[in-house]
């Protein structure tokens, strides 16, 4: 930026002269907006024109998420059920606020696909060939429609994610389906990209060594290139259907493409446990669960070296809920705490503190289809059409 | 301390017992102020300028004045302990406590930490302003920043149609 946009933006920010009342520089200015809530900012598009055309700007959106994550403030829980969604607040935990959903009661259920940085990417009905990408703070909602996008395929899997080497969000569709003489499957992989301010374009990776068996997370990582990467839980596709195959741990980095596959520790191997992904203070994280209910948490220290697993922590699941048949470790809260989901009703999610014992409880009104950690933000999509590429 | 901000520690005798080497900072009113190194290279900038050879002399800080250097040399004090701590719920005490200033006093300090380069100030104080303004009208908002509406009454009033929930 030169010297005279700077000066010029500064004057925008401080239209107003001539009275006692000090000015602050520009950049203190966006400092302090910066950490506003989302519901704030919104609310002071109206206070001037300068504001308003900086909160759209995606590098002062950037700057609020950043400020957002490190600080650890506004952590919140989305959870939905087949119909609509609700919000936990990490910090109070009290209770569930369902969210305005800017869409109409969908006529089957709601599938979410993925979150990152305040976005949620969603379908409506499996018929449909497009996805959304909503943020559910500032209301913004976006379609996406995707050429090759058809839940009917014999199984599509999506991830999104971010990388913030490039600036650049990717929704990955890996979808497999029967070749030609309908004696064999293959797995292919397309990349959608977007942009905050620019059109979304999609390209074909081609095929992929791996069966997919569920949705890529994205997980908010400190560490490159463990930061830019999904993760899936998945098996190699030479023995796909050897349920006795061990699971293996890939990632897909949004950088250059690849897919690698990422060494879990040994003892998790060896106990056969049920392992869900996750993120612990920036690292990346393993729920090890094996019945009945023990729970060892393993952090990656550095990520991409096997050697620097190490179990952080372990319970039971009868230090948080006597009575729990099935739950399903989710995540962690703003201090640390594990949160589970009763898995048999799907409607009870506990936030317990290792350290003090304690649980809390928190009732959803339906059954919990997907639940993930949330930071609010103001990122938006509004050119996200498609353009083909 | 924190609350203590009348007390104002006299010029040149701020300096804490330890035999540390120390550095002498000037306020814009011609006072004096004997520090630590430790505590004055919170600033980047007093780093950057020892590091360019100044150390030896008296460092002078143009644009602040001595009530406002004192009180940021309580916080650089107070953090450098903190440091060597690592107790997160002592420091949000104090933090929160030191903060509890008036707006004139947070512009100040704000516009010294902005200027010496003292990160933790720097967020400490915006933030502060941040939480003070988050729930202001649209209205308050511009007598607070002194900025002139240029938005049109028919744009003020679509934003809060369109966005009505944000007015709750």
């Amino acid at each position: 930026m030169t010297r005279g946009t700077r000066k010029r933006e500064r004057e925008d920010h401080n239209s107003g002269t001539g009275t006692a009342q000090p000015r602050l520089p520009a950049e203190i200015m966006e400092e302090i907006l910066s950490r506003l809530p989302v519901k704030s900012l919104i609310r002071f598009q109206g206070v001037c024109k300068s504001w308003c055309n900086l909160f759209s700007d995606p590098r002062f959106i950037t700057m609020n998420l950043k400020q957002s994550t490190e600080t650890n403030r506004r952590s919140r829980l989305i959870i939905s059920t087949a119909s609509t969604f609700y919000s936990v607040d990490l910090q109070a935990f009290d209770r569930a606020k369902r969210l305005h959903v800017p869409f109409p009661r969908p006529l089957g259920k709601i599938h979410v696909l993925g979150s990152c940085n305040g976005i949620v990417c969603l379908t409506l009905s499996q018929h449909e060939k497009r996805i959304h990408l909503w943020n559910p703070i500032s209301r913004d909602f976006q379609d996406v429609p995707l050429r090759a996008f058809d839940l009917r395929y014999r199984r599509m899997f999506v991830g999104f994610g971010y990388n913030p080497t490039s600036d650049v969000y990717k929704i990955v569709q890996i979808y497999t389906f029967f070749d030609s003489s309908f004696k064999s499957t293959k797995t292919v992989v397309d990349v959608y990209k977007l942009q905050m301010n620019a059109h979304g374009r999609t390209h074909h990776l081609g095929e992929v060594e791996y069966e997919i068996k569920e949705d890529g997370t994205w997980l908010q990582l400190s560490q490159a290139p463990g930061n830019r990467a999904l993760h899936w839980m998945a098996r190699r596709r030479d023995d796909p259907y050897n349920h006795l195959s061990p699971e293996v741990l890939v990632s897909f980095d949004l950088e250059d493409e690849k897919f690698r596959e990422v060494q879990l520790p040994e003892p998790t191997k060896e106990s056969g446990g049920q392992l869900r992904l996750t993120s612990l203070d920036g690292c990346l994280s393993v729920f090890c669960i094996s019945y009945p209910w023990d729970v060892d948490v393993w952090v990656m220290k550095d990520y991409g070296l096997k050697h620097s697993w190490i179990k952080k922590l372990s319970f039971n699941v009868s230090d948080i809920a006597s009575g729990t048949k099935f739950f399903r470790p989710v995540g962690f809260g703003i201090n640390g705490e594990v949160i589970v989901l009763d898995d048999i009703d799907g409607k009870s999610i506990f936030l317990y503190d290792p350290v003090s014992k304690r649980t809390r409880n928190v009732q959803i009104p339906g059954r919990t289809r997907y639940i993930n950690t949330y930071v609010e933000s103001l990122v938006a999509f509004r050119d996200a059409d498609y353009v083909d590429g | 301390m924190a609350s203590s901000s009348s007390s104002l520690p006299s010029p040149s005798s701020s300096s804490s017992s330890s035999s540390s080497k120390k550095l002498v900072l000037r306020s814009s009113d011609e006072k004096h102020f004997e520090v630590d190194e430790a505590v004055a290279l919170q600033s980047e900038m007093i780093k950057q300028m020892v590091e360019d050879g100044f150390g030896g002399d008296v460092i002078p800080l143009l644009n602040v004045s001595s009530n406002i250097l004192s009180k940021v040399i309580d916080y650089c004090k107070k953090h450098v302990d903190f440091d060597s701590k690592k107790k997160m719920d002592d420091r949000r005490r104090w933090d929160a406590e030191y903060i509890d200033v008036g707006v004139d006093e947070l512009y100040h300090l704000i516009m010294a930490a902005n200027y010496r380069n003292i990160k933790g100030l720097l967020d400490l104080t915006c933030q502060k302003v941040a939480d003070t303004i988050k729930g202001k009208k649209p209205k308050q908002i511009r007598i607070i920043f002194n900025i002139k509406n240029d938005v049109t009454p028919e744009g003020e009033q679509k934003i809060r149609k369109e966005h009505s929930w944000a007015f709750e």
